[in-house]
Parts: C-alpha cells; structure tokens; sequence
C-alpha cells in the first residue's frame, strides 16, 4: 500500500517546527555550560561531588583541574609508529549444533619518518571447546554463555591482547602510539546484567592484564581508545551538578530534559561534552583530562584506571582514553595528543591505523555466508545434522 | 636454477593459473615486468614460459576505491611516505600469456601440457634464455591471436625487447617482421602498425 | 665432388625455394626473403639441390607475387627502410621460373662424362635453389681445353662458358640474330674455336671482309683482327675481287677465277631469286647444254647475236621471251671481273689443296660483298665442287681404307639466300644441312632472318647460337623443333642486343645464355696465343734454343 505522503509532509512540518525550537533551547543551555565551565570552582565541585555523586541518575567526570584549559599539541616527533588493533566476529548460531564463535582480530602497524613501512595482519580464531563457550566460577555454580555482549566484550580483549602483542615486537627506538577503536572503561558489560563473573574473567584477567603489558614496555609506548563522535555528557554532568541553581538533592525538582519540567533558566542539560569542547577547542587542541567515573572501573581496573581527553580533530571533536600511566606522563599523553591528530588529518578526519585495522578484521557477508557453509559442509562430512531448527531452514530456502 | 639463487630476480607469485597464460602478483608495488617481458615460473622440472601482455596495479579490496590524497604534497614518494599503507593495500599484478615451457626434453615454443601451480615464483628471463627462446619466433602466433590482450602491441614489445639480446638487434627484427608478414597475411594494416611499432 | 650450392663458401647471390611446377612448364620457385627480383635476370643458369639430384636451368621468367590481396589498398610504408625490408620477401615476394634441363649426379666425378643427364622429372616441393656454380657449369659444359672452346660467360658469372668443338662440328650450326647484335664477333669466335681445336676445317665466304685479313668491331669504325692475323700460318686468304685486292694493298694466298666452262645449268638454277627469272627461263639451261656442249654451252649461249636467240628459241622449242630475258640476264655474269670465258680455273682443286693441308680459307669477295649475284653464284659453286669431291674421297676413303677427308664447316652468311623455301631444294647447302656430317662437311649458317630459311633446313641446325631477335617470326623459327622452345622465348626476347647470345642444341647439354668472349682487344688476341712482333722474337728464339741448345754452350 502506498505511503500517504500528504498527511507525512504535514507531521514532516510539525516535527520541523518543534527541532527548530528544540534547538533555541538547546544553544542556550550550551551557552550556560559555556559560562559554567569558564566559572568552574574545582574545590567546589570536588565538596560537591563527595557530597552528592551516588545519589545522582547522572554520570560525572572526575574534574581536578579548570575543564576550559585548551592545549596545543606538541610537535610531531620524526619518527613514530602506530599500532591499531580492531576486531569483528561471528557470533553463534542459535539454530545450529555446532556451537562456536569466530573471532577475526585485524592488526597494523604503521610507520613513519624515516622508513616508512606498513604491516597488515589479520589473524581469524574460531572457539568451540567448552570453556570457550561458557564462563564459569571456580568456586560455584554459576556459569554465563559466551555470546552477545559478552562474546562483544571478550573480542575486546582480543583486541587490546592482539596490540599488545603487536607492540611488544616493536623495536623500542621510536615512540609507538597503540590505539584501538572505542572504549577502553566501556566495552558493553552493565552491572546488574552480567555477573561477576564475568567482570572477572574478561577484565580483570583479560584486558587489564593487556593494558598493563603494554605499560610493562620499556619504551615509550602509549595506548589509548579513539572515540568518533562520542555522545557522552560526563563533563557536561560535572558543569550541571556545580551549576544547579535548584539543588541537586532536589533532582525531581530539576528542569533537565530527563524531567520533562521547566528548566531552570541556568540547566546545562541536554547539551553533550562534544558540543561544549566543539566551542571551546580550536583545531588541533585538546581539552583537560578527566577522570572516567565508573563503579565498573573502580573496581576492576585496579592501577589501570581510565582517563579521557576531548580533541577538535578538524573535522569533529573525538574522545580520547587512556590509562592512568599514560595520563599522568606528560610526555606520553602530548604524543598521544598529536599522533591521534596527524592520524586523522593523515586520513581525512579518521586514525589511518584504525581504518585499517577496521579494513583487516571485517567479515564481509560473503564470507560470513562461506563460513556458514563450511561450517555446515564439515558437520555433514561427519555424519551431524547441521541445523536444527525449521525457523532456520525456511530463513534459508525462501519460497512462494 | 635454484630458487635461492634467483631470489633477486624474482618478481612475484603465480595467483591465477591456465593452459593458455598465468596471472602473477607482484612481490612489490610497481614492480611488474615491462610489457612485452620474456618471464619464467616454475622448477626445474618443468618451466613455463610467458610473455607480459598486460599489467595492472589497483586496490587489493575491489570495493575500497583509491582516491585523491595529499594534495599539498610534494612528490608522489612523498605521498607514499605519508601513508606507508598503501604500498600494501594496493597490488601489482601482471598477466602473461603462455609461449612455451622446458622440460627435461628440452624448449617448446608452444603450450604447456599442464599450467604453473599457483604461487609458483615468477622470474624475469635473462638476456641469454630470452636469446635462446626467440632464436625460433614460432610463439608469434600466440601472441598475434591472444584474446583479450592489446595483441599487437604485446608482439612489438615483445620483439623489441627480444632484440636487444640479440647480437644483432636489426636483424633480428627483420627475421621478426618477416615472420609477422607471414602470419598476418590478409592483415595489411596490422601488419603495418606493429611493423611501424618496430622501426622506432 | 660435393655440391654445396655456393660460390667459393660465398652467399649466393639469390636463393629461393621451390613452390610448384611441372615438367612442361618449368618450376615455380619463391625468392627468399633477401632476395630481390631485381639482381635476378632471365637466361640465368639455376641449380635445384633436389633430395637426391642437382637440377641445373635456365630462368625463363621472374614475377612480383603478393600473399596478401588487400595489399594494394593498404601499401607498407616502404620509404622506412626497415619495412621496406621486412615487407621484400614476405607479403610481397618475388617469383622465378625455371626450365629444369639437367640433372647432376651428386656423386659423379667432375670429368664424367655421365655427369648430367637430361631432367625427367622436377625437384621436390621447397627444394633450394640459387645461381649455378662454377662447378656446374663445368660439369656441365665442360672445362677450357683443346676440345672445349671459351665461346664467352654464362650471364651474371665470371665462370667460363666452353663449347664442346667436336660435338659443334658434328652437325650443321646456326648464328642467328638481328643485325648489330654481334653475329660476325660470334661466328668469328666460333671459327677460332674451330680452328684452335682442329677439329675441322673452315671455309669461310666471307662477304663483307670480315673474316680473312681485318674485321670491323661491331658498331664503329675501329678494325679488329682477322683469323690471318691471328693465326696466320693456319688461314689462307683467297680473293675474288682483284681490284679491291689492289686497292686495299692487300697479298691475298690466290685469286679466284672461275671460267664460263665451270658453270652448270644447277648453278643458274639457284641465281633464279637473284636474276628475277622466270621458272621456264630457268629451266632452259638443261636444253641449251644438250644443244651446245657440257662445257661451252654458256660461252656459246652468251656468243649469239639477240636475232639469233630468236632461232634458237624457235629450234628448241623454247618461249622465245623467256630465252631472250635468259640471255640477257646471264650477260651479267660478264661484268664480273673473275669470270673468264676464256680457259678453266681449278680454283676448287686449289681451295682443296689448301684444306687438305689442314688450312682454313677465308674467301673475301671484296667488292662483290655487295652483289647477292656473285655472292650466289660463287659460294653456291665452289660448295658444290667441294662437295662433289668430298663425296668422292669419303667413298673412297671408305672402299679404299685411305685417310678421311678432314670434316670441313662451310661458312655462308646472309643463308637465306640458299636456304629460303622454294631455292632450299635446289642448292647443294640444302643438301649438305640434311646429310649432317655424313660426308663430313656442315655449315656454319649466319642470318639476321632466320624465318626466312626454310623450316625444314632450321631443324636441320644442330646447334644455334642466338644473339637478340626481334621478330616474332624469326624467333619462332628459331625456336622450332625445340624441345621447351616456348620456355626460351622469354630469354631471348629478354637478351641484351649486345654481346649477350643464347646457345643451345647438339653441343650444348642445355640453353644458355652468355656474354661473348672479348674479342678485338690486346688482352682477347693474347687469349687466342696471338703475339705480337717483340714477343713473337722473344719466342722464336726461345724455340731455336729449345732446338739446338743453348748458343754458349
């Protein structure tokens, strides 16, 4: 049936109407954010803070210094490389026997200066065994199948294992810069729906234990996650909890978008830490580094806690992770900051390790489609009945 | 004829196998043979001959496509430098069509029985075997009839190459040019334009 | 010997390989690549490396071929020298055809006699060939020595061409050719080569002078030896015209004279063409020597009074118009300075004396070169004589066991003359032509019409040496009863008009074309032995030494 473009243009025309007045809004709590951060008391926040973080539905960064600081960055040392690490998997099949998972890590290590060389490497593992199907507690009973999330998480520790692995074979004689894509303090467990188990066993023993490797190197290595377009809004949460002319307690008081109330006329809701660093930051300058806040981090990063810093990479404003070590060495942090900047000014707006590595690890639909069938092929060979259920025969034999 | 001691000249890697010609992968960007190239793939048990007839260098990944990069740059070195990727996202590849082969009988200037295995390695011929196997020009005919090839211009580069091993280069592509004459009987304006390819 | 088909280890000039043919139309042969019709001419000697044969041939013919069709509508660019090259041979190439007259035994020696036999077959498809060798045509022709004469060189080689003397002289022979084309330096060749292998005597009727004393190079004024010169102990100079004799200072060895008694009434017969007589005038000689006598009968004839012819006629029955012309034309015969009503001449015995001995006889008609009556008359006379007595002493030779007469070569020029159809059977060199050498005595025929000589004498010819001919009657004629005669048509049509003469028949085992052999320069006399007054001193003292021993001693 055709679509009724007439009454669609007219709801097209409302829906116009209202973002353009979402917008007016929008630009003034910006605006309020603005003066927030250029007034920011850091003591204040931090009695603040104390006082009212565990009571708060939002999240806030951990602030230590003025947030409107802006640096340039360093120069760019003659010769460097970056290593990037990125991932893709196929998750397992539901409907088939043959339970497993294929994970498919894509390394690079680019070089510049002097000897520019280039290495690309992808390296595919497929889990079948037990325990790579099933996470489980030594002590209890408790178990948690390796799919979804938690196969997303575990190929993230892939991921860091498979860069430090890369960068542990760099001669040390140059600086190395090793990024993955994402998150480092995120990487899609949530409390409350995996156990803790699985905390355990991804992070704690995974890739923690890989950040720290790399911190173990005695050259001058960095690591960090590249973030595109964050939506992240913990500094923004940070201005709004030192900013509130209503009383944070209050918080059903609190106008903020969450509410549906009236705003104060000072709310800095809604407004995103992009959208302040884009104001604040002129190309090629990054921000103040913060604290990430996380009960997740807390409590199983150990020494390896993660900070972030906001970078105007040219054509947008990234976040950028690092560990402690790398945060608090500033040397390191400065070559983070530049080397992530000629990656994307290198590579139109994007890190060229990260595309790249993106490039090595991706499982096309045809050859997810191959491995489906060889998969099939191999049990058959053995005498299985590859799938079981009929919702799957019927999705692959389509008919009239 | 040892792998190792060749190693130098070595150019790539059989990828694309057949009775009638083979396809190579060049070990480094840019690195092909120039057309018309007399190379050589195989062991000493059994070497295929092949003569380049046509060469191509794009991205690894058909569905990434090279773009523009680095206007302000200097010098295409420099772009590479840049983005040291590139020399490994983009491959050189160079397609052959089959003249002959050696076995332990001896050359043949006509088909294989059996194509190079993939990843056999490719071999530039020395000036001495290119010498030896166009003393006869008998694989003319391949070249002349190849399908989709640019079949003339493969011929000409092919014999101008020839010549310069030979002792005496005119001569030789006389001797050529009248075997062409031969085969191209009925094709004048062929004729004439590779034999114009040759004079110059 | 080993044929290896080049000339001295050097490149043949051409080569090519053999595509098609037949034995009647002669082998079809592609030129190789660096080959170029244009260094290749037509009367060439060819040799085909058959597999197990050597073919020997002339080229007859030489075409521009082309592989390709579209070739004219799409040229080469042949002004860029290496396309032009590339193109000469392949798409574009040139043909010849070959005559295969000979094959050579491969094995044979080069002095056997079977080392060439006539071709009965052609080579094999892609068989090589290329230009004869000097090793062929020596094979084939033989090598210079007393039976085998330097008559000149095959064309385009630098190899002797000899001609086998004996066989020559076994038969009648021709010299053919328009005039200018070197007939008289051809036959005055032919009449050395005679004379130096002694193989026969020569009787030469010289019409022109151009034999005896001095001759005339061909096209100006510049005088060339003759065969007294050159060899002077051996030819003898008779004259006919004793006022040129004196006029020239010239000493001949005898004068000619022939008496009215001598004639017969045959001898007039042959004088019909020269007198314009009619058949009945002709004729009436046989009457008036039955009415007068064998010996007197033109004498007498000659004597009467024009009334008296009229009696005559009347007594024996005979036109009285035709008598009268009869009459008035052999009065004719009184201006010549040689006749003699008078007495008898045995100037035939004389000649004979001459040949017996061994001498070759120039006669020089001096001023009566230029009257075909005299020239008739006498040459067909004496011949007649010599014959007779040839005849004699062969058959006496044969009951008798004594010597042979030597073989003797009648030299007559302007042949037609004798041998037109219609005289041809009335003279005795009709004669002499059929017996071939059963008496021992042919002729050397000479003409520039050779159409006009009746067909039945041509083919009589053993052996003909052909300058340039250019009518196609007389090159028919010559051609006639030639075995592959329409293959020579081209050749001779294509000779140079000077010095450059095609050969073939008895004495030669196949066509030839060839350039003669100098002849008039210091260096050709030298060739013949001929030396001159200081050398001629050097050498007879060197012989009386020889004789006697050294004078010191």
């Amino acid at each position: 049936m055709a679509l009724d473009l007439t009454r669609t243009a007219l709801q097209l025309d409302s829906m116009a109407v209202d973002i353009k007045e979402r917008e007016v809004d929008r630009r003034a709590r910006l605006q309020n954010a603005l003066a927030a951060l250029k007034s920011f008391d850091v003591e204040e926040y931090q009695s603040r803070r104390e006082t009212h973080e565990s009571a708060l539905n939002y999240p806030i960064a951990a602030i230590t210094s003025p947030p409107d600081a802006a640096y340039e960055p360093p120069p760019l040392p003659s010769d460097f490389s970056v290593a990037s690490a990125d991932g893709s998997h196929i998750d397992v099949d539901r409907h088939s026997l043959a339970q497993c998972y294929l994970i498919n890590i894509g390394t690079v290590v680019l070089t510049y200066g002097s000897k520019p060389d280039a290495r690309l490497q992808a390296q595919p593992k497929l889990y079948a065994r037990d325990e790579d199907m099933v996470l489980r507690d030594e002590g209890n009973d408790r178990a948690e199948q390796v799919e979804g999330a938690v196969l997303g998480a575990k190929r993230a520790v892939e991921e860091v294992a498979a860069l430090a692995e890369v960068v542990e074979g760099l001669p040390q004689d140059r600086p190395v810069v090793a990024m993955v894509d994402g998150s480092l303090a995120f990487i899609g467990l949530r409390r409350g729906v995996h156990q803790d188990l699985v905390f355990r066993s991804i992070l704690e023993d995974g890739f923690v234990m890989a950040l720290r490797r790399m911190e173990a190197i005695t050259g001058k290595v960095a690591v960090m996650g590249y973030i595109s377009l964050p939506n992240s809004a913990e500094v923004v949460g940070a201005l709004r909890l030192a900013s509130c002319g209503l009383g944070v307690l209050e918080s059903k008081k609190c106008g903020g978008p969450e509410s549906g109330r009236q705003a104060c006329d000072a709310c800095v809701g809604g407004v995103r830490d992009r959208d302040v660093f884009g104001a604040l930051l002129q190309p090629g300058q990054r921000s103040e580094v913060f604290g990430v806040s996380s009960d997740v981090v807390t409590q199983y990063y150990g020494d390896q806690s993660v900070r972030f810093f906001y970078l105007n990479a040219g054509s947008e404003i990234v976040r950028v992770e690092v560990p402690q070590w790398v945060a608090e060495d500033t040397d390191i942090l400065g070559l983070v900051h530049t080397v992530t900047l000629d990656q994307c000014r290198r590579n139109t707006g994007y890190p060229a390790a990260l595309m790249e590595a993106h490039e090595q690890a991706v499982i096309s639909g045809g050859d997810r489609r191959l491995f489906s069938e060889m998969l099939t092929d191999v049990l058959e060979g053995q005498g299985v009945a590859a799938n079981l259920s009929e919702k799957d025969r019927s999705k692959r034999m389509r008919w009239l | 004829m040892t792998t190792s001691k060749n190693i130098t000249d070595r150019l790539g890697q059989v990828v694309v196998a057949s009775t009638t010609g083979f396809t190579a992968h060049c070990h480094e960007l840019y690195q092909a043979p120039p057309l018309g190239s007399l190379v050589r793939c195989g062991r000493d048990d059994g070497v295929v001959y092949g003569v380049v007839a046509g060469i191509t260098t794009e991205s690894l990944d058909p569905s990434r496509r090279p773009m523009a990069r680095d206007a302000k740059a200097e010098s295409e070195d420099e772009v590479y430098a840049n983005h040291p990727q590139l020399t490994r996202l983009l491959a050189t590849r160079f397609e052959t069509l089959s003249v002959g082969y050696r076995d332990d009988v001896g050359l043949h200037r006509y088909l294989a029985p059996l194509p190079p295995s993939i990843y056999s390695f490719v071999h530039l011929c020395s000036d001495g075997e290119t010498r030896e196997f166009t003393e006869s020009l008998e694989s003319l005919s391949v070249l002349l009839n190849a399908p989709n090839a640019p079949q003339d211009d493969v011929a000409a580069a092919f014999l101008r190459l020839a010549s310069t091993t030979h002792s005496d280069p005119r001569a030789f592509l006389v001797r050529a040019g009248k075997e062409l004459a031969v085969q191209l009987i009925g094709q004048s304006q062929r004729l004439n334009g590779i034999l114009r390819r040759l004079s110059r | 010997m080993t044929q290896n088909g080049s000339t001295g280890g050097m490149q043949p000039a051409w080569s090519g390989v053999v595509i098609s043919g037949s034995l009647t139309d002669g082998v079809t042969a592609r030129l190789d690549a660096g080959s170029s019709v244009e260094d290749i001419k037509v009367g060439t000697l060819a040799a085909i490396e058959g597999e197990r044969m050597r073919f020997l041939g002339e080229i007859t013919d030489v075409s521009l071929e082309s592989a390709d069709r579209n070739l004219g509508a799409a040229p080469p660019d042949t002004s860029d020298p290496f396309i032009a090259q590339v193109v000469s041979g392949t798409t574009a190439y040139g043909t010849i055809k070959v005559a295969p007259r000979l094959v050579l035994d491969k094995e044979a020696a080069l002095s056997d006699e079977q080392a060439h036999m006539p071709a009965k077959t052609v080579p094999s498809h892609f068989s090589r060939i290329s230009q004869a060798t000097a090793q062929d045509i020596e094979m084939v022709y033989g090598s210079e020595d007393d039976q085998h004469f330097w008559i000149g060189n095959p064309l385009d080689m630098e190899t002797k061409l000899c001609l086998d003397v004996r066989r020559l002289v076994e038969r009648s022979n021709g010299v053919f050719g328009k005039s200018g084309t070197g007939k008289t330096f051809l036959t005055r060749l032919l009449l050395a080569g005679i004379l130096q292998s002694g193989e026969a005597v020569n009787l030469v009727f010289d019409m022109h002078g151009e034999y005896g004393w001095r001759g005339s190079a061909e096209g100006s004024t510049r005088e060339v030896k003759g065969l007294k010169q050159l060899f002077g102990s051996k030819v003898a100079v008779f004259a006919l015209d004793a006022e040129s004799v004196k006029r020239k200072r010239l000493n001949p060895d005898y004068m000619v004279k022939i008496g009215y008694e001598e004639i017969e009434p045959e001898d007039i017969q042959i004088l019909r063409g020269a007198l314009n007589l009619s058949e009945v005038a002709a004729d009436i000689p046989y009457s008036l020597q039955r009415k007068f006598s064998k010996r007197t009968w033109l004498k007498e004839f000659l004597a009467l009074q024009p009334e008296a012819i009229a009696d005559l006629a009347t007594e024996m029955n005979v036109n009285q118009g035709a008598m009268a012309t009869l009459h008035r034309r052999l009065g004719r015969l009184d201006r010549f300075s040689f006749m003699d009503p008078t007495g008898a001449h045995d100037s035939v015995g004389r000649l004979l004396d001459y040949l017996n001995r061994g001498m070759h006889v120039v006669l020089e008609f001096g001023g009566y070169g230029n009257d075909l009556l005299a020239y008739v008359l006498v040459a067909n006379l004496l011949t007649r004589r010599i014959h007779q007595r040839y005849v004699d002493m062969k058959e006496r030779a044969l009951s008798e066991m004594s010597p042979e007469p030597r073989p003797l070569v009648i030299t007559i020029e302007e042949a037609h003359r004798f041998l037109m159809p219609g005289i041809a059977e009335q003279t005795i060199f009709a004669t002499i032509a059929r017996e071939m050498r059963k008496y021992n005595v042919t002729l050397l025929v000479v003409d520039q019409r050779p159409s006009s000589i009746a067909d039945e004498i041509m083919s009589q010819v053993g052996t003909k040496l052909v300058c340039l001919l250019d009518d196609e009657n007389d090159v028919k004629a010559v051609l006639t009863g030639v075995s592959g005669g329409s293959k020579l048509r081209t050749v001779l049509a294509s000779l140079d008009s000077k010095q450059q003469a095609l050969a073939f028949g008895h004495a030669v085992p196949m066509p030839v074309v060839f350039r003669t052999r100098d002849y008039g320069t210091t260096e050709s006399y030298k060739s013949f032995g001929y030396l001159d007054e200081a050398e001629r001193k050097v050498k007879m003292e060197k012989d009386l030494a020889d004789l006697y021993g050294p004078e010191d001693e």
